[in-house]
């Protein structure tokens, strides 16, 4: 099974309402795994493609709220898509306001819950894209001198040559090598981009 | 005859003591033999002297009458011995004193007449005495026998002094009892306790009442149902009773129980019915009230158990609601298989056996709820406690759940069935549950409810309802007091009648606290008792 394919993780306690889920995800031709309980869950390897959680708010043990605490607190950003069988407004706004997806109440339509997971695995794909990016990013960055690094982030903070020059007490045609060299490492196409990756990675002329 | 010094009552011939001591009176007036030869002498002696005397004075000489005189009171007073003494006497001082010149044959021949007049005294003498002693015996006799009489009298008065008070007693005890007897024959009726006149509203002074006017007083309703089970009765001779109301003139209803016994004479055919009637009136408004206090438990049972599943509704709602939404994602499914451009049976069929479940939990649900719902009279039947236990928890699950309470159930195995109407128990059950999820809903620390079911020491099952809650607080036996609660909308009344209702199953609830920490509520249940089946 292709690594980066979609899957979508259910949490609830009701066997009927996992099998439901389930297959509804199944006719779609999306990969799904169900859990009885979020200890279940949180023993499972991470997942390298796009996945997102579908989980009831009241579990017995710690409730679904807490498991999102937990996730990220460990840093894992999975996109949580809540569904319960109370209306409990209070719970609805802590949840939307912790960064979750979508908050369904049972019964819901198949469409509303299809149209939230979709959103919920494209928000981590994206984020994961980014990840990746960033990743990507950080390893060049990591083949800079230096010497290249300090040029670089004077560069981005709108600096010319002469006077980063200056202040590093070095030859402009010094810094003009150096900076070709950390745009060249960097793969930037443009001072434009450069600033972009040096915002992505944090780097400032603070160092 | 010589008895004279016999003054004890040892044996002596013949007789009862009585005529005994009274002939030895009258046989003997004198004690000593030797004053009765004296008193012979000394008449002898006067009876001369006055002869003497007479010769003196040259009267007609009248010894011979002396003499005799003498002899008689001889015989009379000194008795047999004493007189024949006197008689000789006589005869010897007329031989030798009177009449010398006369030939000796006619001084014998005198002596003669004192001879035979002194086998006449003795006869007479005898005659006497045997007639005292009859006279004696007959009049001992007679004391006796009025004295037995007397004796009759005085223990026939004494029974009849029983007799009196028992029928007092008796009177007083159908007063008292409600209970009146009487009987009857062929004729009509032959007698009538006070007691009955009484229960019936008749007056007693207007003598024995009627067939009919007794029959007029039976309520029209129950009158066939009495004539029929007397007349089998009297017909094939066995005992009969019967329930039956009486309408006394002033409309008053008086239930009575009435029991009669055909008796038999000598010949074995019918002689007199008597029975007894009870006025089981009381008793009856009593079992009427009791009827009805019942019923009025029960529905106050209900209404309780009505109330709590009106608290239970938001977990319930939750638990049906589970099912529902399965089915909703199943029931879509189903049709996005089967409209697709290759519908896809299988699946299809799949998802819709999916709804077929969820349709079926929602039913179990709803008839788990409904039960607690039911009512009517109590239905008893053999319970497996474990069972009512479990059904009772699964009933809960979610409002366990709702305030993350976690069950730990440790149940005996092997236990014995109870007998008990399973609705009850299970209030009962459901009422310590709800409480404990009630003391813990708020905790912070852990909130575990644990039920225990195990063997109890006696013919019993002990089933423990534990929670880690505050516990009980001062005043821990009030709690199963009507109308006391520490919820701010509780009705109190929940605990009060889960008593009631074990109570009324033979068992035991009572309260304690539980460590660490919590109250452990205790609920002991007797087995049922085995008929060979």
């Amino acid at each position: 099974m292709p690594a980066d394919q979609p899957m979508v993780f259910v949490v609830d306690d009701d066997a009927l309402v996992r099998t439901a889920i389930q297959g509804l995800l199944k006719s779609v031709g999306l990969r799904s795994e169900a859990f009885e309980s979020p200890q279940q869950f949180l023993n499972r390897k991470r997942l390298d493609g796009p996945s997102c959680l579908v989980l009831d708010v009241r579990l017995p043990g710690i409730s679904g709220l807490d498991l999102q605490r937990e996730l990220s607190a460990a840093g894992v950003r999975i996109p949580i898509i809540f569904i319960t069988g109370h209306g409990d407004i209070p719970m609805t706004v802590k949840a939307m306001k912790s960064g979750a997806v979508e908050f369904l109440t049972k019964p819901f339509r198949n469409q509303d819950l299809l149209d939230a997971i979709h959103q919920a695995l494209d928000r981590d794909r994206i984020a994961r894209q980014g990840e990746c990016e960033l990743a990507e990013l950080r390893s060049r960055y990591q083949t800079l001198t230096p010497r290249e690094r300090e040029v670089m982030a004077l560069v981005v903070s709108g600096r010319l040559n002469k006077q980063i020059a200056y202040e590093l007490g070095a030859s402009e045609v010094t810094v003009k090598i150096h900076r070709g060299q950390a745009m060249r490492k960097m793969k930037a196409d443009s001072l434009a981009d450069l600033v972009g990756m040096a915002a992505k990675l944090r780097v400032d002329s603070s160092g | 005859m010589d008895a004279s010094r016999d003054t004890g009552t040892e044996s002596h011939r013949g007789g009862s003591p009585y005529t005994r001591s009274l002939s030895k009176t009258i046989t003997k007036p004198l004690q000593h033999v030797a004053l009765g030869y004296g008193l012979s002498l000394l008449l002898m002696a006067a009876a001369f002297g006055l002869s003497q005397a007479f010769l003196h004075f040259h009267l007609p000489l009248p010894f011979t009458s002396f003499a005799l005189c003498a002899i008689a009171i001889a015989f009379w007073y000194a008795g047999i011995r004493p007189g024949i003494f006197a008689a000789v006497l006589a005869a010897v001082l007329r031989f030798f004193f009177f009449e010398p010149g006369l030939p000796v044959i006619s001084r014998l021949i005198y002596g003669l007449v004192f001879a035979i007049f002194a086998v006449l005294m003795i006869e007479a003498t005898r005659a006497k005495n045997e007639l005292e002693v009859r006279v004696a015996e007959r009049t001992a006799a007679l004391n006796e026998a009025n004295q037995n009489l007397r004796h009759e009298i005085e223990e026939r008065k004494r029974a009849e002094e029983n007799l009196r008070r028992s029928e007092t007693y008796l009177r007083e005890a159908q007063g008292l009892s409600h209970i009146g007897s009487w009987a009857f024959n062929a004729t009509g009726p032959v007698y009538w306790s006070e007691e009955n006149f009484r229960i019936w509203g008749f007056d007693p002074q207007q003598g024995l009442p009627r067939r009919e006017t007794i029959l007029e007083r039976i309520h029209p309703e129950d009158r066939d149902n009495v004539v029929m089970n007397v007349r089998n009765a009297v017909r094939d001779g066995k005992d009969a009773s019967a329930e039956f109301r009486i309408v006394l003139p002033n409309g008053e209803v008086r239930y009575i129980h009435g029991v009669i016994h055909p008796t038999l004479n000598a010949n074995g055919e019918l002689d007199e019915v008597v029975g007894t009637q009870i006025d089981v009136t009381e008793r009856k408004r009593a079992e009427q009230e009791h009827e009805r206090l019942r019923q009025l438990e029960s529905d106050l049972a209900r209404v309780e158990r009505i109330t709590t599943m009106g608290e239970l509704t938001a977990s319930l709602a939750h638990e049906l609601n589970q099912p529902i939404a399965a089915a909703a994602v199943d029931a879509s499914t189903c049709i996005t298989w089967l409209t697709r451009e290759r519908p896809d049976v299988e699946e299809a069929t799949q998802a819709a056996t999916r709804i077929v479940s969820a349709a079926t939990r929602a039913a179990e649900i709803i008839s788990r709820v409904r039960s607690m719902f039911t009512k009517g009279t109590t239905e008893w039947s053999l319970l497996d406690v474990n069972e009512v236990v479990r059904e009772i928890v699964r009933l809960l699950q979610s409002e366990l759940m709702r305030h993350s309470i976690s069950v730990q159930m440790t149940l005996g195995e092997d236990l014995p069935n109870i007998m008990g109407d399973r609705v009850q128990i299970q209030q009962v059950l459901m009422n310590l549950i709800v409480n404990s999820i009630e003391a813990m809903k708020e905790l912070n620390g852990r909130r575990e409810l644990a039920i225990r079911s195990q063997r109890g020491d006696r013919q019993d099952i002990l089933v423990s309802v534990s929670d880690t809650g505050p516990g009980l607080r001062q005043g821990a036996d009030r709690i199963f007091d009507a109308f006391f609660t520490t919820k701010p909308h509780g009705t109190g009344m929940g605990l009060r009648i889960s008593h009631s209702i074990v109570e009324s199953h033979g068992g035991r609830l009572w309260a304690a606290n539980n460590s660490p920490q919590g109250a452990v509520f205790h609920l002991s249940l007797p087995a049922a008792v085995d008929t060979a089946l």
